[in-house]
């Protein structure tokens, strides 16, 4: 028990020890509470602090957020724009990719080349005595060129010549024909006054001759009525007779007798009457006498009237007999009518074998052509003419002759007869000559063009060879022999082209095509000929145009190279593109020598060139501007200039647009 | 253009050249030598039997040749068994060389004044597919 009592004392000592334990712990307890809540009141002090901060924050976020915003708006551009550069980085590395493999491959190739021309020097250098020779053979053949260039000249002169007179010979020609067409009228009206008195005489001679008949037969009546008369006088004095016999009887026969007296009677008044009939007669055969003298006088009149018209058609007939030009006058049916003499002349023909032959007939049917046949037969149908009518005849004796034919249709007016006038002019000599010339021209661009083959080939194998010299001379002069014989490919091609163009066998090579892209494409590359020359494009057309563009590049390059040529103190050109609804319109303006007002019309013939009269010198053969001109006329284009001596010049052209519906306006051409 | 000539040309293609102009025989042969080519060249066609003897895998004709008219050596050796296989270029510095080589029978033509790479270019369509032996 003891040990329970104590053992219940020690727990009641153990039990107060725990109390005052945790009397101890609760004060500490109610310590930390109280610091715990200052603690709280501290934390809900700052907790204030940061809601207010916490405000001023938000505010500041929203003006975060707004910026923000801004900023993605400018990142999603810059992106868009980012990815454009990336695209277009990728496609230039694609190309230069392209490119350096070409390089590349091109490197290998020019470096194998190197090789073989190093092989090939070596045979050169042994032939250099023949290459000598060559240059000796050259220089004979240029001192020759030289020589037929001076002929051409010449040539070009009289062909100049020529042309003037001929122009002068047209002019004749047309007022000859004026006069011709006056004479032709006149001649109609007097036919005309003719043939009306013609008419009148016959029906006044036919009433003459029916008068006489009228007389003859009065005449003829009145000598029977004569021979009656007599008769019955014989009658009579038979039957007085016989009364004087029958005296005796007549008192027995006085009943017969009063009868007879009767009848006798009867034949008195007969007689009479034709008295009567017969002064009537003579009356009239005296008014009849009146009007032969009339008659008489009339005819007289019509005779001097007669005289007259054959004076004026011997006039006329005058005229047409001193003209060089052979004419014809045709009737409707294409018979001769008449001809002058200078046609005999020309075609060795007589009167005789001319005059009413059907115009085909003429000599040995030479005359029957075709284009002859189409020509003529059109004008009186179709009430048309003709002009320049080109036919060559070919005669067996005076040979072959090229006739320049002119048709009208004439009309006698009042008679409305028909007639066809046909005026001639022999080119013969003229075409000749042009031939001539053309076939020069020909032969001598054909003959160029062998030696400069020659030369082009061999300068092209030394550029090959010595491409990557360090001799830098060497490589300079190369260059300038392959340009120069460029140029010269090109004056030939151009000679060439020149003589195709009068032979009418310049042909094109027709396709549609971007006039803009072509203008563009020009421009840049006549620039590197120029860098002295700013070459400025203005405008475009839009515009599809159907044509051959190489020809109508040669245009463009001719038109910009002679402006760079004629403004060597100058720095800039223009260029201006415009368009209308039918055509493209390209002026090319310069501001150099200009052209002066009396050579404006003439710069496009062959060989003219402004300048040589007035001591300044411009290289070429004055045959750029005439094969310019020819193949805008070929696109049924025009081209013109405008100039101010010493201002400037600027030169236009215009060539027709491609219809909307494209594709047709292709095929037609 | 002249860099991409083709140069793979076989030892012994043989090309005739007949031309009357001895400079253009001369840069025809020069040219067509540095590219491996067997060249002859003549200045007037001397008949059949000297081509068959030369036995050219080509030929180069040149139209106006003295006292001669090439489209009719072309039409002979076109009508000749032995000698219609060979293919013949026409050259000519006349300005309708397509209409003169129809007229000789040719099978094509190079107009003077020529580029060397055309020249090149010309030889080897027409000898590319020979097969002459090893390659140069």
């Amino acid at each position: 028990m003891t040990k329970i009592i104590n053992s219940d004392a020690d727990e009641l000592i153990i039990a107060r020890k725990e109390l005052e334990y945790q009397k101890e712990e609760k004060g500490k307890l109610l310590e930390e509470l109280f610091i715990a809540n200052k603690e709280l009141s501290f934390q809900k002090e700052e907790k204030g602090k940061r809601a207010a901060e916490l405000g001023i924050a938000d505010i500041e976020l929203a003006f975060q957020k707004e910026e923000k915003g801004k900023r993605a708006a400018e990142l999603g551009i810059a992106d868009i724009e980012l990815a454009f550069q990336d695209e277009e980085k990728g496609k230039r590395a694609a190309e230069l990719g392209i490119a350096n493999v070409e390089l590349a491959y091109q490197d290998a190739q020019k470096e194998k080349r190197a090789a073989e021309l190093i092989v090939a020097n070596k045979e050169l250098v042994f032939q250099n005595e023949e290459k000598e020779k060559r240059a000796a053979e050259l220089s004979v053949a240029n001192k020759e060129l030289a020589f037929q260039n001076n002929e051409k000249e010449k040539r070009a002169a009289e062909l100049s010549i020529a042309n003037i007179e001929l122009a002068y010979q047209n002019d004749e020609k047309e007022k000859r024909a004026e006069e011709l067409t006056i004479a032709n009228k006149e001649l109609a009206f007097q036919n005309q006054v003719k043939e009306k008195r013609a008419a009148e005489l016959i029906i006044a001679n036919e009433e003459l001759a029916f008068q006489n008949k009228e007389k003859e037969n009065r005449a003829a009546e009145l000598f029977i009525a004569n021979k009656e008369l007599a008769y019955q006088n014989k009658e009579k004095e038979k039957r007085a007779a016989e009364l004087s016999i029958a005296n005796i009887e007549l008192a027995y026969q006085n009943d017969e007798k009063e009868k007879r007296a009767a009848e006798l009677l009867i034949a008195n008044k007969e007689l009479v009457f034709e008295t009567g009939e017969k002064e009537k007669r003579a009356a009239e055969l005296a008014i009849a006498d009146i009007e032969l003298a009339f008659q008489n006088k009339e005819k007289e009149k019509r005779e001097i009237a007669n005289r007259e018209r054959e004076q004026t058609l011997s006039y006329a007939e005058g005229i047409l007999g001193t003209m060089r030009e052979p004419l014809l006058v045709l009737d409707k049916n294409l018979r001769v009518k008449s001809a002058n003499e200078a046609f005999y002349r020309n075609f060795s023909i007589t009167a005789k074998e001319t005059e009413a032959t059907l115009v085909y007939e003429l000599k040995n049917r030479r005359w029957d052509t075709p284009q002859l046949r189409e020509a003529l037969e059109k004008i009186l149908p179709q009430k048309s003419a003709f002009n320049d009518l080109e036919i060559t005849f070919d005669f067996p004796i005076i040979g072959s002759k090229v006739m320049l034919l002119n048709g009208r249709r004439l009309i006698q007016s009042e008679k409305g007869e028909e007639l066809i006038l046909l005026a001639m002019q022999d080119i013969t000599e003229q075409r000749v000559l042009q031939q001539r010339n053309d076939s020069f021209m020909s032969m001598a661009s054909h003959e160029l063009k062998t030696p400069v083959t020659t030369i082009k080939t061999l300068v092209q194998m030394l550029q090959l060879q010595y491409e990557k010299s360090k001799d830098t001379t060497l490589v300079e002069y190369l260059t300038t022999i392959g340009q120069q014989i460029e140029q010269l490919t090109q004056l030939v091609a151009d000679l060439l082209d020149v003589s195709k163009i009068k032979a009418d066998k310049f042909e094109l090579d027709e396709k549609a095509f971007n006039f803009d892209s072509l203008a563009t494409e020009i421009v840049k590359s006549c620039q590197l000929l120029s860098p002295q020359h700013a070459i400025t494009l203005q405008g475009k057309t839009q515009a599809q145009v159907s044509g051959d563009r190489n020809s109508i590049s040669r245009v463009f390059i001719n038109l910009i190279t002679n402006a760079i040529k004629y403004s060597p103190k100058a720095d800039k050109i223009s260029i201006t593109l415009s368009h209308t609804e039918e055509c493209v319109r390209v002026g090319v303006k310069d501001f150099g020598i200009g052209i002066a007002k009396d050579h404006q019309g003439k710069i496009f013939e062959r060989f003219f060139q402004v300048g040589n009269n007035r001591g300044q010198s411009f290289a070429g053969l004055g045959i750029g501007l005439y094969i310019t001109a020819a193949i805008v006329a070929q696109h049924k284009g025009r081209i013109w200039v405008e100039s101010t001596e010493g201002k400037g010049s600027t030169f236009f052209f215009e060539l027709p647009t491609q219809k909307p519906e494209g594709k047709n306006a292709h095929e037609r051409s | 253009m002249l860099m991409n000539a083709p140069n793979t040309v076989r030892r012994g293609a043989k090309v005739l050249i007949i031309d009357d102009n001895a400079g253009i025989l001369f840069v025809m042969r020069k040219a067509l030598e540095l590219k491996g080519y067997e060249v002859h060249t003549s200045d007037t066609f001397t008949g059949i039997d000297a081509v068959e003897k030369v036995a050219p895998d080509l030929m180069y004709l040149d139209i106006s040749l003295v006292g001669q008219d090439g489209r009719e050596v072309a039409q002979e050796l076109k009508g000749d068994e032995g000698t219609k296989h060979i293919p013949i270029i026409i050259l000519t510095a006349y300005p309708n060389a397509d209409e003169l080589a129809k007229e000789a029978g040719a099978n094509d033509f190079l107009p003077k004044p020529f580029e060397l790479a055309d020249l090149w270019k010309m030889t080897a369509k027409y000898t590319a597919g020979l097969d002459m032996g090893p390659t140069l």
